[in-house]
């Protein structure tokens, strides 16, 4: 039973919660390309990252629809699709991502106009420059500010374009009567680097959760003792490559947890709390350079304690190297093995932070909207703890939740802490 | 490249470590060299569990020695690595 190829148009996808537009930085295929449902067709970059954008439908590549370089507001069509093989639900893009499109068209004292696409000025852009160059907008606008000559740099982008992170780092931008520059001056201004940018987004994301999240936090010190021998078990016949780390139970142990207490897994939208049908946990991984990015791991209460860690492990290199796949951000849904398996967006719907790693006995973290809940883990630690009677050592670990007050309240947050100790007290139930 | 054999001084080890943490922490490689062999890397540079499961398989690749899961949290200063890397 053979039908005309359906026509898709791929759009430039939300990355995040905090992400409202992106630049298309290399396109992997060309038009008339056969493409399977999980190739990377392009690369895209973010405020945080890179991100490879994988296709979620097998097909032909009809048309480009945005050139490297431009930077687009969520919701943009990227790609037009004429698609074979089993067809998935809700090809078009969600209403909110249509909606960041059309205030793309009248946005922006903050940004370039000319940098721009929306749906009435789509045909790809020209990125190179009079002099035979090649540059992404942002680079060619940050140079003009910077005085940058870019015929004297180096491009690392497909091609030779020269891309921002290419320019030489801006010295103090601080103009010659000492004030800041008009731009750095307004708060709209887009900030320079990646790293300004991504403590712009962390910034206003945060601001925005201690402004409206009435926040609850509670504690709970778990004794890890159990865990650490099952691991210590678990890994003792394998190669260093198989073996599994705690935080990797934390995360189990969360998802399974929010799975029993759905109260806290999910959104506060629109003044009511919306829960999840399905478990996505965000894992906050830490920059080098500074900064966080949060990928998910989707239905996370249905990937083993094993397969957890593969795929902590994978985002990790991912968020490290700075290029992460589109699904680990929730673009599409994906299977425990993180391959993508259809077009529905998934936002995360928990976050866990696990600052141990650094040292740190405890957090007190902040919620990460529209989620209502997040969780973190301490230093795990020997230390004296009661057990039968006898004052022994222990290995422990300080779990804490900070919750929305506005979606639960503590006793609902208390039990989860209980459930959440007790699944880390028998890791073989992990 | 040479063929994969266990190191046999000090220095070597603090060479296979330098490529080790280049691949995790290229922002801090240049300082493997001159780190004191007493003192706890993964504290100095600040890396997580994550980045030391990869040190831990990178040494491994390259010097074809086992590290058994139990002796890892042990192998935190160079001093101890190349005692458990050189010992073989």
């Amino acid at each position: 039973m053979s039908v005309a190829p359906e026509q898709i148009e791929y759009v430039m996808p939300s990355l995040g919660a905090d992400m409202d537009e992106g630049s298309v930085i290399e396109w992997h295929v060309a038009v008339g390309d056969r493409v399977a449902r999980g190739d990377v067709v392009a690369r895209v970059e973010t405020d945080k990252s890179d991100i490879d954008i994988e296709i979620w439908r097998d097909g032909e590549v009809e048309e480009i629809l945005v050139a490297p370089g431009r930077l687009v507001p969520v919701g943009t069509p990227l790609l037009r699709l004429a698609a074979s093989g089993e067809a998935v639900a809700a090809a078009v893009q969600p209403d909110d991502a249509r909606e960041a499109v059309e205030a793309g068209s009248d946005r922006a004292p903050d940004t370039d106009p000319d940098s721009i696409v929306t749906p009435s000025s789509r045909p790809p852009a020209v990125v190179r420059s009079g002099t035979g160059l090649w540059a992404t907008p942002l680079a060619r606008r940050t140079a003009a500010e910077q005085g940058v000559d870019l015929t004297a740099v180096v491009g690392s982008g497909p091609n030779g374009a020269i891309r921002r992170r290419d320019l030489p780092a801006a010295d103090g931008a601080v103009s010659s009567d000492g004030a800041p520059p008009a731009e750095e001056a307004s708060a709209e201004a887009r900030p320079r680097t990646r790293a300004d940018r991504m403590r712009r987004a962390i910034a206003d994301r945060m601001s925005q959760a201690n402004r409206d999240i009435p926040h609850y936090f509670l504690e709970r010190q778990i004794d890890v003792s159990a865990l650490m021998d099952y691991l210590g078990r678990v890994n003792s016949d394998v190669e260093v490559a198989d073996r599994v780390v705690p935080a990797a139970a934390f995360v189990r142990a969360t998802a399974l947890a929010a799975a029993r207490h759905g109260e806290l897994n999910g959104h506060w939208r629109d003044g009511a709390f919306v829960p999840s049908g399905a478990v996505n946990v965000a894992v906050a991984i830490s920059l080098r350079g500074g900064g966080l990015v949060t990928p998910q791991i989707q239905q996370a209460d249905t990937v083993g304690l094993i397969a957890t860690m593969a795929r902590l492990k994978a985002m990790t290199l991912e968020a490290r190297s700075g290029v992460l796949r589109s699904t680990s951000m929730g673009a599409g849904s994906a299977d425990p093995d993180g391959n993508i398996t259809d077009a529905a967006d998934q936002a995360s719907t928990i976050t866990v932070t696990n600052l141990g790693e650094r040292g740190a006995d405890l957090v007190h973290g902040v919620i990460s909207p529209p989620e209502v809940a997040l969780v973190g883990f301490g230093r795990i630690a020997q230390r004296p703890w009661v057990v039968d009677g006898q004052v022994q050592p222990r290995h422990m670990v300080t779990a804490t939740l900070a919750a929305d007050h506005r979606a639960t309240d503590g006793a609902t947050g208390s039990r989860f802490l209980a459930t959440l100790a007790r699944l880390l007290e028998t890791p073989e139930e992990l | 490249m040479s063929e994969i054999s266990p190191p046999t001084s000090l220095a070597e080890v603090r060479n296979h470590l330098e490529r080790a943490i280049g691949a995790v922490a290229p922002d801090v490689v240049d300082e493997v060299q001159s780190l004191d062999a007493d003192l706890d890397f993964f504290e100095e540079f600040g890396l997580d569990s994550m980045d030391r499961l990869t040190i831990m398989e990178s040494l491994v690749a390259g010097t074809g020695v086992a590290i058994p899961d139990e002796v890892v949290p042990r192998l935190t200063t160079i001093q101890a690595l190349s005692d458990h890397l050189t010992s073989g």
